[in-house]
C-alpha cells in the first residue's frame, strides 16, 4: 500500500497550502467523516423506522379496498412523489453506508473506509439515486395528471 | 455468544437480507409489468397477485418481521447509547417490543383473514 492510501488528505492537489475553508472542508471530508457517517446512519435509520410504521399502517387498509385505493391515489400526487424521491435517497444512504459498516466490522478495506464512504456510499449512491429519481420525477411529477 | 453479540450479529444478517428483499420489493411494486400501467399499483393488482401466488404473502410477512427486527433493534441500540441509567433498559426494551407487536399485528392482519384477498371460488366454497 502506498502512502497516499493511508493519508487521504494528500489526494488534494492544493494540499501544500490550503486556505481556511479548504482546511475545514478537508477536516470534515477526511478526519471527521466517521462522525458524519455515524449521524447519517442514525438519522436515516430513525426516519426509515418511522416510514416503516406508517407504511404498514397503510398496508393494513388492504382489509378495506376503497380506503386503500384512496390512500394510493393520495400517494400518487406530486407532493407525495417528491417525498418518495426523498425516501429513495434515505434508503440508498442507509443501505450503502450499512454495507460499508459491515465491511469495517469484517475488516475488509479497513484502511480505506473513509474513501469508501465518499466514493461508494455518496458517489455510487448519487448515481443510483439519480437513476431512480429522474424517472420518478418525470413520470410521477412532470407527467402527473 | 452473549445476547448482545447475537443482537449485533443479527443486525448485520438482517441488514444483508433487507438489501435483497428491498430490491425485490422495489421491483415488484414499482417496475414489474403489472404496475407499469397508467393506473399503476392498485388494490386489484395486489389482489390478483395474491390469488395466483401465495409466496407473495409469505415473503411480505417475512420481510415485515425482518424489517421490524432490524429497525426496532436499531432504535433500541440508539436509546441504550445514551446514558439514561441501567434502570431504564428494561422499560425501553418492553416499549419497543410492544411497538413491534402492534406493527406486526397491523401487517399480518392485512393479509391473514382478509376476505378480499381470497380467490372468488374459495369465497363461494367457504360460504357453502
Amino acid at each position: 500500500m502506498n502512502e497516499s492510501n493511508s493519508r487521504p488528505a494528500a489526494n488534494f492537489p492544493d494540499s501544500a497550502n490550503p486556505g481556511p475553508f479548504a482546511l475545514t472542508a478537508r477536516k470534515f471530508a477526511w478526519r471527521y467523516v466517521g462522525n458524519v457517517a455515524f449521524w447519517i446512519q442514525r438519522l436515516t435509520g430513525v426516519a426509515l423506522v418511522g416510514y416503516l410504521i406508517l407504511h404498514v399502517h397503510t398496508i393494513h387498509d388492504l382489509q378495506n379496498p376503497e380506503k386503500f385505493d384512496a390512500a394510493l391515489k393520495l400517494f400518487g400526487t406530486p407532493l407525495f412523489k417528491l417525498a418518495e424521491i426523498g425516501l429513495l435517497a434515505t434508503v440508498i444512504l442507509h443501505a450503502l453506508n450499512g454495507i460499508r459498516l459491515t465491511m469495517v466490522d469484517m475488516g475488509v478495506q479497513l484502511t480505506r473506509q473513509r474513501q469508501w464512504f465518499w466514493y461508494f456510499a455518496i458517489g455510487a449512491g448519487a448515481v443510483l439515486f439519480l437513476a431512480g429519481a429522474i424517472p420518478m420525477f418525470i413520470y410521477g411529477i412532470l407527467q402527473h395528471s | 455468544m452473549s445476547p448482545r453479540a447475537v443482537n449485533w450479529f443479527l443486525q448485520r444478517i438482517t441488514g444483508a437480507a433487507l438489501l435483497v428483499l428491498l430490491i425485490m420489493h422495489f421491483w415488484v411494486e414499482h417496475f414489474a409489468a403489472e404496475v407499469r400501467t397508467p393506473a399503476g399499483l392498485t388494490f386489484e393488482v395486489i389482489q390478483q397477485r395474491f390469488f395466483r401466488n401465495p409466496w407473495f404473502v409469505a415473503i411480505d410477512i417475512t420481510f415485515l418481521f425482518i424489517a421490524l427486527y432490524h429497525g426496532l433493534n436499531g432504535v433500541r441500540n440508539i436509546c441504550l447509547d445514551y446514558n439514561w441509567g441501567t434502570r431504564f433498559r428494561t422499560p425501553i426494551t418492553i416499549a419497543i417490543v410492544l411497538v413491534g407487536i402492534i406493527v406486526a399485528y397491523w401487517g399480518v392482519t392485512a393479509f391473514t383473514g382478509n376476505s378480499h384477498l381470497v380467490p372468488p371460488e374459495a369465497r363461494v366454497a367457504a360460504a357453502r
